[in-house]
C-alpha cells in the first residue's frame, strides 16, 4: 500500500490496531511511522474534549423553550396559502401572473385606430321588443284577439307559388284545403 | 389519541414515537428530543465553543426537526437525520460568524470550571495539573477553531464522538475515503497549529 493512501485509510489507529501487514509496514518505515503516531496522538488528544459534560439544567431550558416556540407556532395565525406554497411553486405563480399581465398590455398596446373608435363609441340602447297592454275591460275574459305582424316567407315569392299553382293544375292537382292565411291569432283566456 | 405517560414512549418503538409526533403529539417528539440531545449539543459546543451559541443553535435544531418532522421518511435513523441538521444549522452559524466578526479568544468558552467530568480529573490530582489541564483545553479549542468548517466537523464527529466513518459519510453525504482524507490533513493542521501555540 502506498504511504499516502496508508495515512490517509488508516491515520488516528493505533498501531497495535492495526492489521498485521499494515503494522508491519508502518514499523519499517520511520518516517510514515512518526506520522502514524502523531496522527494517533493528535486524535487522543482530542478525544480528551469529549469529557467536557454539559450542565443538565440546559437541556431543562432547551426543551422548555422549544415546546414553549412549538405551542407558539400552533396558536400563531396560519400563513396566507401563497406562503405556504414551496419555493418553486411561488415564482412560477408570480412569473405566470406577470406573463399574463404582459400578454394584456401587449394587446392593449396593438390596438388600431378604428377599434380604439369602436370600442370608445356609445353604445346604442337595444330596443326592447313591445307587447300589446290589456286594457281590462268589463268582462275580463271576452275573447281577446291578438294582432301579429305581417308575416312573409322569403322562402315562396308569390311568383314562384303562383308557378307551382298552375304546374300542378297542369298535372290535374288542385287545392281542396286552401287555408285563408290569417295574421291575427285568435287568443282566449278561459274563465277560472 | 390518548397521552401516554413518559414510561409509555419508553417501551414504544422509535418509529411508532416518531409516528406519533409527526400526528402532533408534542409528548412523543420531546421523548425523541431527549434520546439525541447530549450529542448533538455536543457537536454544536465543539462547532462553536460557546456554550451560550449552543444552547441557542440546540433549541434551533429542534425547532427545525419538528417542522421539518412530517417528510420525515425514515430512510436513516432519526438521530442521524436530526444530527445532520444540527451539523447544518452549525456550519452555517460558524460561517456567518466568521463573516460578522473574527472570532476572538474572548468568544470562545474556555473554562472548565463548570465541567464535572474535567474537574473532578484535575481535583485527584495536583493543582498544577488542573492548570495545565485547562490550558490544554483552551489549547485545543482555539485549535479546534481555527480549523475549516469541514474539517472541524469531522475531527468532532470522529475523534471527540466517536462516530465511525461511515457513520460521518451519511451525514455529510459524502464518501467514507473522503472523511478519512479529510480527518488525516486536519489532524495535520492541528498538529501545527497547536506546536505554533506551545512555542
Amino acid at each position: 500500500m502506498k504511504p499516502t493512501s496508508l495515512l490517509k485509510h488508516y491515520a488516528g489507529t493505533p498501531i497495535e490496531e492495526l492489521p498485521p501487514e499494515i503494522a508491519e509496514q508502518v514499523k519499517s518505515d520511520s518516517a510514515l511511522l512518526a506520522e502514524m503516531e502523531q496522527q494517533a496522538e493528535m486524535a487522543s488528544l482530542m478525544g480528551l474534549k469529549r469529557y467536557e459534560t454539559p450542565d443538565e439544567a440546559v437541556f431543562g431550558r432547551v426543551q422548555y423553550r422549544t415546546m414553549l416556540q412549538i405551542k407558539n407556532q400552533a396558536s400563531a395565525r396560519p400563513e396566507p396559502f401563497f406562503f405556504q406554497l414551496p419555493g418553486w411553486a411561488r415564482v412560477t405563480a408570480v412569473l405566470a401572473f406577470m406573463l399574463g399581465l404582459s400578454v394584456l398590455t401587449h394587446r392593449e398596446m396593438l390596438r388600431t385606430e378604428e377599434e380604439e373608435a369602436l370600442a370608445s363609441a356609445p353604445v346604442e340602447p337595444v330596443v326592447e321588443p313591445t307587447f300589446p297592454v290589456f286594457i281590462r275591460g268589463s268582462d275580463p275574459f271576452a275573447p281577446y284577439t291578438l294582432e301579429t305582424p305581417l308575416f312573409e316567407s322569403d322562402v315562396f315569392s308569390s311568383a314562384l307559388t303562383q308557378q307551382l299553382e298552375s304546374d300542378f293544375e297542369a298535372l290535374g292537382l288542385t287545392e281542396t284545403n286552401r287555408v285563408e292565411s290569417t295574421f291575427s291569432l285568435p287568443v282566449v283566456f278561459p274563465a277560472p | 389519541m390518548t397521552t401516554p405517560s413518559p414510561s409509555d414512549y419508553e417501551a414504544m418503538s422509535e418509529e411508532e414515537v416518531i409516528l406519533r409526533a409527526q400526528r402532533g403529539d408534542n409528548q412523543a417528539f420531546d421523548h425523541l428530543m431527549q434520546g439525541v440531545q447530549g450529542r448533538i449539543y455536543a457537536l454544536l459546543y465543539n462547532m462553536t465553543s460557546s456554550k451560550e451559541d449552543a444552547e441557542d443553535l440546540l433549541q434551533d435544531v429542534f425547532i427545525k426537526a419538528h417542522k421539518a418532522l412530517p417528510k420525515f421518511k425514515g430512510n436513516s435513523s432519526f438521530y442521524t437525520w436530526v444530527y445532520r441538521i444540527g451539523v447544518n444549522r452549525a456550519i452555517n452559524f460558524v460561517k456567518r460568524r466568521k463573516k460578522r466578526q473574527g472570532l476572538s479568544l474572548d468568544d470562545l468558552d474556555l473554562g472548565i470550571e463548570r465541567d464535572p467530568a474535567l474537574v473532578d480529573m484535575a481535583n485527584s490530582e495536583t493543582p498544577d495539573r488542573a492548570i495545565r489541564l485547562k490550558e490544554l483545553q483552551e489549547k485545543l479549542n482555539v485549535a479546534l477553531q481555527s480549523l475549516s468548517e469541514k474539517h472541524r466537523t469531522v475531527v468532532i464527529m470522529h475523534d471527540i464522538q466517536g462516530m465511525p466513518h461511515h457513520e460521518i459519510a451519511e451525514v455529510l453525504g459524502c464518501s467514507s475515503g473522503t472523511v478519512r482524507s479529510r480527518l488525516f490533513y486536519a489532524r495535520r493542521e492541528l498538529q501545527a497549529i497547536l506546536s505554533e501555540t506551545s512555542s
